[in-house]
C-alpha cells in the first residue's frame, strides 16, 4: 500500500478533545513534493484543490488510472488551521495569531508555534513545496505563482505550473516568519500559489491550479504519463499568455485616493490600456460618484478588491505592467 | 489646555475619524507626548491620560507655569477602542505594525500610522502606553530595545516602574511606533502594565507619578511631586528572564500576584480539570526571582505562557 494518512500533530484542546493535523501521502520513497493549504481558516480554494489532487493520486497509486505513474512520493496537507476552518476564523481562533508568521516555530511553545514547528519538521526534507492560498480576505487573485526571494528553484520550474503570472516579490520582515521563507532558507524551493478569493470556491481557478500542479509534478519527474486530466482551456481568458513574470518594478498597485464604496467595472485577467477605468468610488450617503479608478499602466489586472468598503489608501487592484 | 484634532480621515460613509490631542504649556521648553490605545483593547492609558489632564488643568488654573509642551493622545486607534477590538477593525490589522506608514503603503491603517508618526517626530520625549493583551497581566514596566538603550535608558529609570526590560528586537519590531520614533531621534518609552480590557488603577497611579517625575526632569514642571521618585527598577535582560509554559490544556486559576517575589518551588497557580475535579498540573516556579508577568486568561493550551520571572 502506497497510500498513508497520518497526523503530523495532535493538539490537546482545553476540554478533553484532541485536534489532529492530517497529512496524506502517495508513492514510494522520501517525499519529493509536498502540497500544503489551509493556514487561513477563511480560504477554501486550496482545500478543494487538495481534494482533487488526493482523488487523482489515489487512483494513480491504486493503478486505477493507467495513463499515469507515480515516480516519487507526494504529500498533501489540506488543512493546517483546522480550528480556524471549523470556526470560520482566518487566524488561529484562540489568540488570533497568524500561523504563517510563526515559522520556524517552537516545539514546546504556544499553539501556533507548535503547529509551525510540526509543519516545518514534516516538510523540511522534501524536494519542493507548494503552498496554496486564496486571495487575502478582500481580494480576488488571478492564478499566480509567488516567489518571495531569490529561490534556488529556477524560473522554469515556476513556469512549469503554466499559470498566467509569476510574481517575484521582495521579502519583508513579516514574511520572514512564513513557511515559504523558512523552507527556502533550508533549501526546499517553495512555490506559493494564490488564486480566487476567501470564503468562496472558484471551480474554474481551482481546476486551472490543479492542472498546473499536475504539469509541475510531471516537469520535476514525480509524475509520468499523459491523460485527459491535463486538458484545460481558460475560457474567457485564452488571451493570457502563461508565465508572465512580474518583478517588483512591474507591479503597479492601485490605491484608493478616497473613502467610499468601490464598485469594480473590470475582472481579474482583463488586459487594460493605461487610464482604462477599473472601477468607481461612490458615496453611498450623498448619491455621488466620488472618483473613477483608472489603471496606472497598460497591463494585466491580476488582483482586484472584492470587498467594496474602502478608506483612503486602501489597495484596490494590482496591474502587471 | 487646548483640545484639537490634528488629523482626520474620511470614512467610507463620508463621516470623520479623528486623532485628538490635548496640549498644555507655553511652548517655550521641552515637548513631551503621551500616546495610548494603539491597541484598542488596552485601556490603562485612558485613565493615565485622564489623571494627567486633570492634574495639569488644576496646575494651570492655579497659575503655575507649564514650560514647553505636554501632549496627550489617549485614543490612538479610536475605531478599535470603540469596537472593543485590539486591531484596526477593518481587515484586522495591527496598527503598531504599520509604522512609519509611508504614503503608498496599502491600507488605511498605514495612512493613519503615517499621520501619527509625522506628528510625533518633532517631540523631545514620547511615552507609548500599552496594557499587555487579553491573556497576560504585567506589572508596570518599560521595554527598551537594545539598539536604543543609550538614549532611552536614562528616562526609563525615572518612570517609577517595577521593571526595565532590555531586549533584542525581532525584525517585526521595526514597524512599531516606538522603534520608528527612536530611530528618528525621539527617545520613546514603551510602558506595559496591567491586562487588556481592564483598568488597573494602582498600576496607573505608579506610572502617573513616573510621568510627573519625567516632566520635572525635563524642566516642564517644578515641584510637581511631594516626595521624589526613588523606586529602582529591576532589570530584565535576555540572560535573566525565565518563561514558564504549561504542559497541558485546561483552565488556569492563578494564586500568585504579578509584581511579587517568588522562590523556586512556589506555586503560581493550578491548571484544573472541570470535568473530573482534578488538578491537571500545578504551575510552579523553577527559579528564585521577581514575578513580572502572570497569565490572566484562564483557558490554556499546552505550551501557553503562564508566567515570566526575572531570576535573581
Ligand atoms: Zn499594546
Amino acid at each position: 500500500m502506497t497510500t498513508g494518512v497520518e497526523s503530523i500533530l495532535s493538539i490537546e484542546l482545553p476540554f478533553n478533545e484532541k485536534l489532529a493535523f492530517y497529512s496524506v501521502s502517495f508513492g514510494e520513497g522520501g517525499v519529493e513534493v509536498a502540497v500544503a493549504s489551509g493556514f487561513y481558516g477563511d480560504e477554501h480554494n486550496g482545500m478543494y484543490v487538495c481534494h482533487k489532487l488526493v482523488q487523482f493520486l489515489r487512483e494513480v497509486a491504486e493503478g486505477k488510472n493507467c495513463g499515469w505513474k507515480l515516480k516519487g512520493r507526494v504529500r498533501v496537507l489540506p488543512a493546517l488551521n483546522p480550528l480556524g476552518t471549523l470556526t470560520d476564523r482566518r487566524y488561529w481562533p484562540f489568540d488570533n495569531r497568524d500561523i504563517n508568521v510563526s515559522f520556524p516555530g517552537v516545539p514546546s511553545g504556544e499553539t501556533t508555534e507548535r503547529i509551525a514547528a510540526s509543519v516545518l519538521t514534516a516538510l523540511r526534507s522534501c524536494r519542493y513545496c507548494i503552498d496554496l492560498h486564496s486571495g487575502a480576505r478582500f481580494f480576488n487573485e488571478l492564478p499566480q505563482v509567488r516567489l518571495y526571494e531569490a529561490v534556488q528553484a529556477p524560473m522554469e520550474q515556476a513556469a512549469a505550473f503554466d499559470l498566467p503570472i509569476i510574481w517575484r516579490r521582495i521579502t519583508t520582515p513579516l514574511l520572514s516568519g512564513s513557511l515559504a521563507h523558512n523552507l527556502n532558507e533550508r533549501g526546499v524551493p517553495t512555490f506559493i500559489v494564490h488564486f480566487g478569493s476567501a470564503n468562496r470556491i472558484n471551480k474554474f481557478f481551482c481546476q486551472w491550479v490543479f492542472v498546473g500542479i499536475l504539469k509541475f509534478l510531471r516537469t520535476v519527474g514525480v509524475l509520468e504519463g499523459d491523460g485527459p486530466e491535463l486538458e484545460f482551456t481558460p475560457v474567457g481568458l485564452e488571451h493570457l499568455k502563461s508565465g508572465r513574470t512580474v518583478t517588483p518594478d512591474q507591479e503597479y498597485r492601485v490605491l484608493s485616493k478616497e473613502s467610499g464604496l468601490f464598485v469594480a467595472d473590470s475582472r481579474v485577467g482583463d488586459v487594460l490600456e493605461k487610464d482604462r477605468p477599473i472601477g468607481r468610488i461612490i458615496d453611498p450617503v450623498g448619491g455621488r460618484e466620488v472618483s473613477v479608478v483608472a489603471s496606472p499602466r497598460a497591463g494585466v489586472l491580476f488582483t482586484l478588491r472584492t470587498n467594496p468598503v474602502v478608506y483612503e489608501g486602501t489597495l484596490l487592484a494590482r496591474v502587471a505592467g | 489646555m487646548n483640545v484639537r484634532e490634528f488629523y482626520r480621515m474620511k470614512t467610507p460613509l463620508q463621516e470623520k475619524l479623528g486623532l485628538f490631542e490635548t496640549t498644555f504649556g507655553d511652548g517655550r521648553g521641552k515637548r513631551f507626548a503621551l500616546v495610548s490605545g494603539l491597541h484598542g483593547d488596552e485601556l490603562d492609558g485612558l485613565y493615565l491620560s485622564y489623571r494627567l489632564a486633570k492634574f495639569l488643568r488644576a496646575w494651570e488654573d492655579s497659575g503655575k507655569p507649564i514650560r514647553g509642551q505636554v501632549s496627550l493622545i489617549p485614543v490612538a486607534n479610536p475605531l478599535a477602542t470603540a469596537a472593543a477590538e485590539r486591531f484596526w477593525p477593518f481587515g484586522q490589522i495591527d496598527v503598531n505594525r504599520c509604522f512609519p506608514g509611508r504614503a503608498g503603503d496599502e491600507g488605511a491603517p498605514f495612512v493613519w500610522a503615517g499621520a501619527l508618526f509625522e506628528h510625533l517626530k518633532t517631540f523631545d520625549l514620547a511615552m507609548d502606553v500599552h496594557s499587555s493583551n487579553l491573556f497576560l497581566r504585567e506589572c508596570p514596566q518599560v521595554r527598551v530595545v537594545e539598539k536604543f538603550r543609550e538614549a532611552v535608558e536614562p528616562y526609563a529609570g525615572q518612570a517609577n516602574v517595577d521593571v526595565v526590560w532590555i531586549h533584542d528586537a525581532p525584525t517585526v519590531i521595526e514597524t512599531t511606533l516606538s522603534y520608528n520614533l527612536n530611530a528618528a531621534g525621539v527617545p520613546t518609552l514603551v510602558v506595559e502594565m496591567g491586562v487588556g480590557y481592564r483598568i488597573q488603577t494602582q498600576f496607573v497611579d505608579a506610572v502617573f507619578r513616573g510621568v510627573l517625575n519625567l516632566l520635572m526632569n525635563l524642566n516642564i514642571l517644578s515641584d510637581a511631586l511631594d516626595e521624589p521618585v526613588k523606586k529602582k527598577a529591576i532589570y530584565a535582560t535576555e540572560r535573566n528572564v525565565r518563561y514558564l509554559n504549561s504542559d497541558s490544556g485546561g483552565f488556569f486559576v492563578p494564586e500568585a500576584q504579578v509584581g511579587s517575589t517568588v522562590r523556586s518551588g512556589d506555586r503560581v497557580g493550578e491548571i484544573l480539570n472541570a470535568l473530573t475535579g482534578e488538578v491537571k498540573e500545578p504551575v510552579v516556579s523553577k527559579w528564585d526571582g521577581y514575578l513580572f508577568t502572570v497569565r490572566a486568561h484562564p483557558i490554556v493550551y499546552p505550551g501557553s505562557l503562564m508566567a515570566r520571572i526575572i531570576e535573581t
